[in-house]
């Protein structure tokens, strides 16, 4: 224990006593030798790649951007960069869809869904047969997320964009997964209209609702196959008969003359 | 060493010495940013005892504020070409040594000890504070002051960083309140708060030795 004098300093006195630790004057030359070294190492070394993040953060702060908008500007850069720097530079781009499923070659190995759609806008009928013939439609989502980025641009008004894959993996896989029987025999039996066909599987393609069917509309397809097709079963020829009957001239006729209408009065006949 | 810190214990207010050596300070800032590196040998010289003393009464450990001091300037030598005049460069300088030591304090917590640098005998303040303690000469002087030296650099460290930094920068470095607050980015109040508990607690440590 150190003995001591009755005290007569302060502590702002005693505190100054640290002022007086110093480093003698030979000290600084050594520093100074130190200090020389490693700022030549500092030159000499390189930075870290991740140090310019920092010297980008600084410099946004100065401009008063508030980490938010740092944040969304980042993600932005990153994402229009990733769209359109890693996308293959022979990306074809078509005005229409036609055009892009007329651009798939045969020759290539395409996928089996592609081909089967593209068969499908071609001729109508042959999609039965490939829809019947394959095992599960669920399949050809798989087999279309291998088809080549394509470009739809025009009326459609799309971008090339890493979903193009996807894209064309709805156009490919829309009729497999949309059409039901009642479908298919509306389709063989409209006529050979391209378009039609196309637009149909497009909206389908385009809204995942859209493949969705209406209990409505799939009787409606049912009721009207089974009246165009012949010899489809028993209760075909009698629908088809009641409706040839009340469609049938004679007896439109008929039902008009037992109305009269006059200027002021309507007649009736029973 | 500037006129404002030569009054003992008072706050300090920027004077206009301090202003003239901003300037100076700008001007040399200017050299080094415009492509002279041998200018920030100037700054360096300038600084390097008042930037080491700081680190050391915040470490005391001599060997953690040598090279600390020497990573303070390897840092400002590699960012002053971003560095805006917003401040005084000796407020910026102040901040990057502050951090430092503050970042190495954080790390080494658990195995820090003194490494304490002798308490000049040429200097008349603390010379007239020991002879105020005691009337012991010779070796036996030398002892008590290394013992009290010991009982200081204790009481400092009981402190918690903040407070440290606050009592080492206004009572051993002399800065004022305005110029604590900018380089710890507090309030000054903040600034005068943390003083008056962390005295409190020195004078409860240091009681021995001081008037009551």
């Amino acid at each position: 224990m150190i003995s001591h004098r009755d005290s007569q300093v302060t502590l702002e006195q005693l505190l100054r006593l640290k002022r007086a630790e110093r480093p003698p004057a030979e000290f600084w030359t050594q520093f100074e030798q130190e200090l020389r070294a490693k700022q030549l190492a500092a030159i000499v070394e390189k930075r870290p790649w991740f140090n310019g993040f920092g010297r980008l953060g600084s410099a946004l702060r100065h401009l008063g951007m508030p980490l938010g908008a740092v944040a969304a500007v980042s993600v932005a850069w990153l994402g229009l960069r990733e769209a359109y720097f890693s996308s293959p530079a022979s990306v074809p781009s078509m005005t229409s869809a036609t055009e892009a499923v007329r651009a798939f070659p045969a020759s290539v190995a395409a996928p089996s869904s592609a081909r089967v759609f593209a068969t499908t806008v071609q001729n109508p009928a042959a999609s039965t047969r490939h829809s019947e013939s394959r095992p599960s439609p669920v399949a050809s989502i798989a087999d279309a997320a291998l088809v080549p980025q394509v470009a739809f641009r025009g009326g459609d008004a799309l971008r090339v964009g890493t979903w193009a894959p996807s894209m064309a993996a709805n156009f490919a896989s829309g009729p497999a997964i949309s059409m039901t029987s009642g479908d298919r025999d509306l389709l063989s039996s409209l006529p050979a209209n391209h378009e039609a066909g196309l637009s149909l599987a497009h909206v389908r393609s385009t809204e995942p609702l859209a493949k969705m069917i209406s209990p409505a509309e799939e009787r409606r397809a049912w009721l009207l196959a089974e009246t165009v097709s012949p010899g489809a079963s028993d209760f075909a020829p009698r629908s088809r008969d009641r409706m040839i009957d009340s469609l049938s001239e004679d007896r439109l006729i008929e039902a008009v003359q037992n109305y009269g209408v006059d200027a002021n009065s309507i007649r009736f006949k029973f | 060493m500037t006129g404002a810190q030569k009054v003992l214990g008072k706050a300090v207010v920027a004077s206009p010495e301090r202003k003239e050596e901003a300037d100076a300070d700008a001007a040399v800032v200017r050299q080094v940013q415009a492509g002279d590196v041998a200018a920030f040998d100037r700054l360096v010289v300038k600084y390097r005892a008042r930037v080491y003393g700081v680190i050391y009464n915040l470490t005391s450990n001599r060997e953690d504020a040598s090279d600390l001091t020497q990573d303070v300037f390897i840092k400002a030598f590699q960012s002053i070409r971003r560095f805006q005049a917003q401040s005084s460069f000796f407020t910026w300088l102040y901040r990057i040594a502050i951090n430092s030591a503050l970042s190495h304090l954080r790390k080494s917590r658990m195995r820090s000890f003194f490494s304490l640098e002798r308490i000049g005998e040429g200097d008349p303040i603390s010379s007239e504070v020991i002879a105020a303690l005691t009337d012991k000469t010779g070796g036996e002087r030398d002892a008590y002051v290394r013992e009290l030296q010991d009982k200081l650099n204790e009481a400092m460290q009981k402190l918690s960083i903040s407070h440290r930094t606050v009592v080492t920068l206004f009572e051993i470095d002399g800065l004022g309140h305005q110029e604590i607050a900018e380089i710890m980015g507090c309030s000054i109040g903040t600034v005068r708060s943390r003083l008056h508990y962390a005295k409190q607690l020195l004078q409860a440590e240091l009681q021995p030795y001081i008037r009551r």
